[in-house]
């Protein structure tokens, strides 16, 4: 009989800042059931730099999400975005030594230990561990458990941050007198919402590109095999239009949200757009070519940079599932043609429309969403474990059902 | 939702699970001091009703027992159906109940006033000790220990009726309940004693009836022969006791060493039965070894 249990998602943009309330009805099925928002005050970059705005905004957004649902929470899973955050990939092996030649539980959990046993320099911490697909005696296989082979290798891709950054988001939510249950990485978060799981297992790049920060990851088999987050976003998009065209950069940001195009389509360079498009005294035209111009060499300068950190797993052999992108950048236009031409593979926009409607609908709130979504996998998992974990009455329980 | 994952032994990394999440309230924004406290209130108040919920299931599950269920009637109505009364002397049950004034089916043994019982028992002067509890579901138990008699005084009230009283080894002097015939029989009347009333209405107790519970005590043990003679024990001469029989008149006993005195007595009285003497007018045993006899020789 499972219970209903409210799950919150909480990410703290440099835009905005998100918490949705879910509630886990049957194990199974997750009810949106409250929703807040509000405009980011104290952070830059996906970071704390303001940690009482910060805390004022993020506080804000959780009461009114509370209010909407009528209850109160008391944990949170957090997204955790910026320039800190990096990976590195570890891998370890070792010799099955079983009498029959099987692969055992304890082969998994020491070589996975082994993999996971690297330090990390001070100050640093780790967010996750990704596990990728194993590999027995060079073959890759899902579970090697009652395998038959002679070399167990493990491989993942463990994600870590600045430990005094994360403690400041972290310290962000405890203020509100809340615990932070888990910290997820925004693109996994975004992925597990937009991405299938055809896409993940024959290989696909989720990019979420927020206004401080762009976070990547990639799958291949099914598996996250690289994550990451670059410190450049929907912002400096801005910044060089303002640079660009002289202008302000809030009138930069709003030329970009009309006209921003990911990719030039028009060959005429003389159409001109008015900047505040208001027929007052100051306002002026501005080349649309030279918009999209600049918008396009900035979007492509990203995907080069994700391309470019991803190595050799940016190849488009290893993207059949394609490019997937989500949050508040993906509204840009052609944005997908943009990818294509740079990954040389199908891209799309992410679609939230599985999993909610209207407004959520929007790549914008993929992470938040995508947190309910981890958050109803974990306590899926949990509720699993804890009815075979149940013993003899839970035995008994299960055969009488 | 706190969630707490394992973690393998071998892994030494940091983890973002080890940030200290206590934030201490001076730190917290006003917003979210306002919500602690709110937290705590509701905390409380949850406790408090737990409490109370838990009392009243307590109290349910003591209720659906055997003998908590009659006290839930004991607010209306919870009869007696059986007194046991325990007495290791010769009152009896019925002599208790009618005393008392119990009767079965008017009495509710939550109502009974327990102290007010055990203090109209301790009225009785032959009642030493008196015990009267509740026995659930529904038994009075009453126990009582009596005073043992070891003289008796043939009394005679201003009218001139006569009664027979008995007297204790402290000296309380009553009216046996009970007491066969052949019992007060046995015991010695008591003499050289003045009788005082109490204020309570009974009689002031006797003094030197301890000496006198000591001697009988050793007679009965180390000369039965001659405690059983004795008829009259006197306190005219206290501290000395007196004691009178057939075979000696008056026999002075000294206020200690009554083994040796009733050995010497023995002796004495031997002697005169084997030489068939008269009974011996006087014994003064307070002399020490050297005992003067009045004897009176007997006739042949």
């Amino acid at each position: 009989m499972y219970k209903s249990k409210i799950i919150a998602g909480v990410e703290i943009g440099t835009s905005k800042v998100a918490v949705l309330l879910g509630e886990i009805e049957e194990g199974r099925s997750l009810n949106i059931i409250g929703m807040g928002q509000c405009s980011s005050r104290g952070v830059q970059k996906g970071e704390v730099i303001d940690f009482h705005e910060a805390s004022d905004c993020v506080h804000a957004a959780i009461q009114a999400a509370e209010n909407q649902a009528g209850i109160a929470i008391d944990g949170v899973y957090l997204a955790l975005s910026g320039s800190h955050v990096n990976g590195y990939a570890s891998e370890a092996s070792i010799s099955i030594t079983s009498e029959n030649g099987k692969a055992t539980r304890e082969d998994v959990n020491q070589v996975m230990a082994m993999a996971q046993a690297k330090e990390l320099p001070e100050n640093r911490a780790v967010i996750h561990h990704l596990r990728r697909p194993y590999k027995l005696d060079g073959r890759i296989v899902d579970n090697p458990v009652n395998l038959e082979g002679e070399r167990l290798e493990a491989s993942c891709w463990t994600v870590h941050g600045d430990a005094r950054k994360m403690s400041d988001a972290i310290h962000v939510i405890n203020g509100l007198n809340l615990h932070v249950d888990d910290v997820v990485l925004a693109a996994l978060a975004s992925s597990a919402v937009v991405a299938t799981a055809d896409e993940k297992r024959n290989g696909c790049l989720v990019i979420d590109i927020g206004r401080g920060a762009t976070d990547f990851a990639m799958y291949s088999s099914g598996c996250c095999i690289s994550a990451g987050s670059l410190p450049i976003g929907g912002d400096h998009i801005s910044n060089d239009l303002s640079i660009g065209l002289r202008m302000r950069l809030k009138q930069a940001e709003s030329l970009k949200q009309r006209y921003g195009s990911a990719q030039v389509k028009r060959s005429d360079k003389s159409e001109r757009v008015w900047l505040n498009n208001d027929f007052e005294i100051g306002d002026r035209t501005i080349p649309l070519w030279s918009i999209e111009k600049i918008v396009e060499l900035r979007v492509t300068e990203i995907f080069e940079v994700v391309k470019k950190r991803l190595g050799a797993y940016g190849m488009p052999e290893k993207l059949s599932g394609g490019v997937i992108l989500s949050g508040g950048g993906a509204h840009l236009k052609n944005i997908e043609d943009c990818a294509e031409k740079v990954f040389r593979v199908h891209a799309r926009t992410g679609d939230n429309g599985s999993m909610a409607t209207d407004e959520l609908a929007e790549p914008a709130y993929s992470t938040a969403l995508g947190l309910l979504y981890y958050g109803l996998q974990f306590q899926s998992k949990r509720s699993e474990t804890m009815q075979r974990g149940s013993g003899l009455f839970g035995r008994l329980k299960s055969l009488l059902k | 939702m706190a969630t707490k994952r394992k973690t393998t032994p071998s892994r030494k990394s940091r983890s973002w699970k080890d940030i200290d999440q206590n934030v201490k309230p001076k730190s917290m924004s006003d917003v979210a001091r306002k919500r602690l406290l709110m937290q705590r209130v509701r905390k409380f108040a949850l406790i408090a009703v737990a409490i109370m919920v838990g009392g009243f299931v307590g109290r349910a599950v003591l209720l659906s027992e055997k003998g908590p269920e009659l006290l839930a009637k004991a607010g209306r109505e919870l009869p007696v159906r059986e007194i046991e009364v325990e007495s290791d002397g010769s009152i009896t049950r019925k002599w208790i109940l009618e005393y008392l004034d119990l009767d079965r089916e008017k009495v509710d043994l939550l109502t009974l006033n327990l102290v007010e019982l055990k203090e109209r028992l301790m009225e009785v002067p032959q009642i030493q000790t008196a015990e009267v509890a509740r026995k659930f579901p529904d038994t009075l138990a009453i126990s009582i220990s009596e005073r043992v008699p070891i003289a008796k005084i043939a009394a005679v009230d201003k009218r001139g009726s006569r009664a027979i009283l008995t007297v204790d080894g402290e000296g309380v002097v009553y009216s046996g309940v009970n007491y066969s015939k052949k019992r007060l029989k046995r015991l010695p009347y008591l003499d050289g004693i003045r009788l005082k009333r109490s204020a309570a209405g009974g009689f002031e107790n006797v003094l030197g009836m301890d000496e006198v519970a000591r001697l009988f005590y050793e007679a009965s043990a180390y000369a039965p022969g001659i405690y059983s003679t004795w008829s009259v024990v006197s306190l005219e001469a206290l501290p000395s006791i007196i004691t009178k029989s057939k075979a000696a008149r008056k026999v002075v006993f000294q206020p200690s060493g009554y083994r040796d005195q009733l050995a010497r007595l023995d002796y004495i009285l031997d002697y005169y039965r084997g030489n068939l003497l008269n009974p011996i007018p006087v014994v003064d045993l307070t002399l020490g070894s050297q005992v003067p006899v009045k004897a009176v020789l007997a006739r042949r």
